[in-house]
């Protein structure tokens, strides 16, 4: 998967689990848990949702790296 | 020549090419259905009465031993799956998603052997019941072995059936305690309906890719059974019976398949299919 993410730091940055966080956004606790583990890229609409509450820019939180 | 007349004639250039192959392959099927048949005849001759006999006598009386075996199996096989995927929730090591990745993996296990058992159940006690036409009117030492054979294999179908039940209520109520998100209790009727609701895109995307997977074994799965089941009517063992049924599921899993795809399928009706 080209796109990596800081998921995990921002969510321990805010102190709550991945439960809390999916409550949150609107998404299921294993849908966080893949998206951190990298196995899953969210649609954009759940990206944005993910970056507002985490009161950061989706860029700040995905990175899109060009495979070699 | 415009883009759309070029496009086009790379197309058909493609097919022409491809079209040969695809021919060679189609008379290559021919030909080596008409050998299988050719060879078939004799091979029905000389061992036809032998063969009959296992098909409908042997084989039905029998079953019964595979079920039992299977549901032994499977209890020997997925308790401990389970047990182990609690263990490791409740217990193990990393954070919540660590711990579920690592419970997921004996969580499927128990489900993938679970679902093949069903499957083997309902087989075997579908050959298991046909036996009623073919050797009930066999000899009376015949008639009762085969009474005793389909009341254990009516036992080992219900004891089957409950040790699954319990197997799926088990792994159901473990998934709800990792992920506290999700509704529905085993024993409810709509049990299907309330647990995809629940889906969010990432799941509903690994239910999509299963789905489809599941899709393309079905379509090769149905022309072998719509071979057998017409070389089957050819030589008399089966009747259009069996050609029908295939029919009928190869049309259902194709039309539905096709509604699926439409560009306007919305992800929500498509988690109600």
């Amino acid at each position: 998967m080209p796109l990596k993410n800081r998921l995990k730091e921002h969510r321990a940055r805010l102190g709550v689990n991945q439960q809390e966080l999916g409550r949150m956004v609107g998404a299921s606790r294993q849908t966080i848990s893949l998206i951190e583990r990298g196995d899953y890229s969210p649609s954009v609409t759940l990206a944005l949702r993910i970056a507002k509450a985490c009161g950061v820019t989706v860029e700040d939180i995905f990175q899109y790296e060009e495979e070699n | 020549m415009n883009d759309n007349q070029t496009r086009r004639e790379e197309i058909r250039r493609e097919d022409r090419r491809q079209f040969p192959r695809f021919i060679l392959t189609i008379i290559l099927c021919g030909v080596g259905g008409g050998v299988l048949g050719f060879l078939s005849t004799p091979l029905m001759e000389g061992g036809g009465d032998t063969l009959a006999w296992l098909g409908t006598v042997a084989l039905p009386t029998a079953m019964p031993v595979l079920m039992w075996l299977t549901v032994a199996a499977t209890l020997a096989y997925c308790a401990p799956q389970l047990r182990r995927a609690q263990r490791i929730w409740q217990e193990g090591p990393g954070d919540e998603g660590e711990r579920e990745q690592a419970a997921d993996v004996h969580l499927t296990r128990s489900l993938t052997f679970s679902s093949l058992a069903q499957v083997v159940l309902f087989t075997c006690f579908g050959i298991n019941s046909a036996g009623v036409q073919t050797v009930m009117v066999q000899t009376e030492e015949l008639d009762h072995l085969f009474l005793i054979s389909l009341g254990a294999g009516i036992l080992a179908l219900l004891v089957g059936l409950a040790v699954l039940i319990s197997l799926q209520r088990r792994t159901v109520n473990l998934v709800r305690e990792m992920s506290p998100e999700k509704d529905g209790s085993v024993y409810q009727m709509d049990f299907q309906r309330l647990w995809l609701r629940r889906l969010d895109e990432a799941e509903l995307a690994r239910a999509h890719r299963a789905g489809f997977a599941a899709y393309r074994v079905g379509q090769g799965c149905c022309l072998v059974c719509w071979l057998l089941a017409v070389f089957g009517g050819m030589f008399g063992w089966m009747t259009w019976g069996a050609v029908l049924l295939v029919g009928l599921i190869w049309g259902a899993m194709t039309l539905t398949y096709c509604l699926a795809s439409r560009d306007k399928a919305s992800a929500a009706s498509m988690s109600t299919l």
